[in-house]
């Protein structure tokens, strides 16, 4: 690991922000899931499906959650970008960290970085859960769980420069501001897709959604619809009705298709925007 | 090894601050001009940070607009370039000196020598030093690179006599091909005196003449046919000549040089 990798992950996981708004806020938000949004689960400690049951609505909870995390934390991607546009118009050009390198390694630990965060926020609920429900939820597949991490931590970054460097390149501050937020405010959309049932295209055309879905499948082992979680739990998971999964397949295949757009996306406005003096954005 | 302009047009947001200016930056040299005469600017355009409209800024023949990956090629102690990530001083100097192939131990031994101790650097972040920390932390930081070309932009800005004194002994004492200081402070052409110096005015270079012959020189307004420079800035012309006109070390400041000019060459002390 180099010195950049290592730093830049240090930046972004201890940046004072991120502890506040990332872990503690969300955090308390897990602890609102299983201690009072979820307080009545424990009633049905007798049933059979009870453990699925928790772990449906744990994997639920700390999927949208983690979301949230994510999105938060790429806040201070957004503004790294706004920030540090002179200092890696310089530094590519004059240090060992040429583009090519920056790159890579940025993309690595931004990543690792928002998926640290998450993380956070999954093992905290799993042991809030287990403190309430007496249940420990140990996720079905845990190689898919951290590739669906990974995925959304590239959506998040990717998404994150997007916003930065159009931000980099508008004048309004106001638009500026909404865009450094851009992550955070996308971050919302899944959760409030968790309460409205819009069908699984939407996981289909919005990454976000598609891979909350695909995470609390990884976790509970049974994949829901891409929207109205909620209510799936509440009806098809614990009576047992039918509904339409989202299909991991397509999700898969459209993701890719975003990431790889926006990955695109990057290079071309990295190229195209001029360095900002930090004072100028003030 | 130098720096060369070439017909270069350097701005920003498609505004040019630098108009065509051609210069060859080797060994020592100094950029003597009043506030927004383009000094910073020229500085950017070389580090790659400011756009170049026209013409080239080469640096050892390098062409700054293609630079790619050169680590020892070029440092600067542009506050700017040093905020790349939410560190704090030490470890964001930790991180340069790794990308730009400098010394840290160097670096730490003469940033305590002017006051910043590991732990206010441990404690602060870049941008949350003094303006005179900020201005000793980047230029320490610039030197330590090792890079064969150096650009130092108002070094002595806002830091105390002693420390200006010791900073200046670091400067001087520099192992690279190239140092470039920008300043508007004349005391450092008695001290500099074998320095190269161009006075930069509007957006323009004039120049080069020996630090201590500017040093032992006044400005007139007008032209002078015994003239060692003559500046054409803003519609006003001035000529610096020896032993005589209002003498440019005692202005102090070269911000003081229009309000000379307007006055017809009384200025007030």
């Amino acid at each position: 690991m180099t010195k950049y990798f290592v730093l830049k992950v240090r930046s972004v996981t201890l940046h004072p922000a991120v502890i506040a708004w990332s872990v503690f806020f969300v955090l308390f938000w897990a602890a609102m899931w299983v201690y009072v949004f979820g307080s009545d689960i424990t009633r049905y400690s007798a049933m059979p499906w009870y453990q699925e049951a928790v772990a449906a609505y744990v994997a639920t909870a700390f999927g949208s959650l983690g979301v949230v995390a994510m999105g938060s934390a790429a806040i201070t991607l957004t503004q790294g970008v706004l920030r540090g546009s002179a200092a890696t118009r310089f530094l590519t050009r004059f240090s060992r960290l040429g583009p090519g390198r920056l790159l890579v390694e940025d993309l690595a630990a931004s990543t690792l970085s928002l998926v640290i965060i998450a993380l956070i926020e999954i093992v905290a609920t799993i042991a809030l859960a287990w403190q309430r429900y007496k249940v420990l939820v140990e996720p079905r597949n845990p190689l898919l769980l951290a590739a669906l991490l990974v995925a959304m931590g590239v959506f998040f970054y990717e998404l994150a420069l997007v916003s930065g460097y159009i931000a980099l390149n508008t004048a309004s501050r106001h638009t500026r501001s909404i865009l450094t937020s851009l992550t955070l405010i996308t971050s919302f959309i899944p959760y409030t897709m968790l309460f409205t049932s819009h069908g699984n295209l939407a996981g289909y055309l919005f990454p976000p959604i598609g891979l909350q879905a695909l995470i609390v499948g990884a976790v509970s082992g049974k994949t829901p619809p891409a929207t109205g979680i909620i209510n799936w739990f509440q009806t098809s998971f614990i009576k047992g009705e039918k509904y339409t999964p989202i299909d991991p397949r397509l999700a898969t295949a459209t993701t890719l298709l975003w990431l790889i757009t926006l990955a695109l996306l990057v290079a071309e406005l990295a190229r195209r925007t001029k360095a900002v003096h930090p004072a100028e954005l003030a | 090894m130098v720096i060369i302009l070439r017909g270069a047009s350097i701005g920003y947001r498609g505004e040019a601050v630098l108009r065509e200016v051609s210069a060859e930056l080797g060994g020592r040299v100094l950029l003597l001009g009043p506030n927004g005469a383009g000094k910073t600017t020229l500085m950017r355009g070389v580090a790659g940070i400011a756009d170049i409209y026209s013409g080239e800024a080469l640096v050892d023949g390098v062409n700054v607009v293609s630079a790619r990956g050169r680590a020892g090629l070029l440092g600067a102690n542009l506050p700017e370039i040093y905020e790349l990530l939410y560190l704090d001083a030490y470890h964001a100097l930790e991180l340069y000196m790794d990308l730009l192939g400098g010394d840290l131990g160097y670096a730490l031994s003469k940033l305590r020598a002017l006051g910043l101790g590991q732990d206010l650097l441990r404690r602060r972040k870049p941008w949350e030093l003094s303006a005179g920390q900020l201005k000793a932390f980047t230029t320490v930081a610039a030197l330590a690179t090792g890079a064969r070309n150096i650009l130092l932009d108002e070094p002595f800005e806002q830091l105390d006599p002693a420390h200006k004194a010791r900073l200046l002994s670091m400067i001087a004492s520099s192992e690279a091909d190239t140092v470039v200081v920008a300043t508007h402070e004349t005391w450092l052409l008695s001290r500099l005196g074998d320095w190269s110096t161009y006075l930069v005015f509007d957006g323009r270079l004039w120049g080069p003449v020996r630090a201590r012959d500017l040093a032992g020189s006044g400005i007139v307004p007008g032209r002078a046919s015994d003239a060692l420079l003559v500046v054409e800035s803003k519609g006003l012309t001035m000529s610096l000549v020896r032993g005589r006109g209002e003498p440019v070390t005692r202005l102090l400041s070269l911000d003081r040089v229009y309000e000379l000019l307007l006055s017809g060459g009384e200025v007030a002390s």
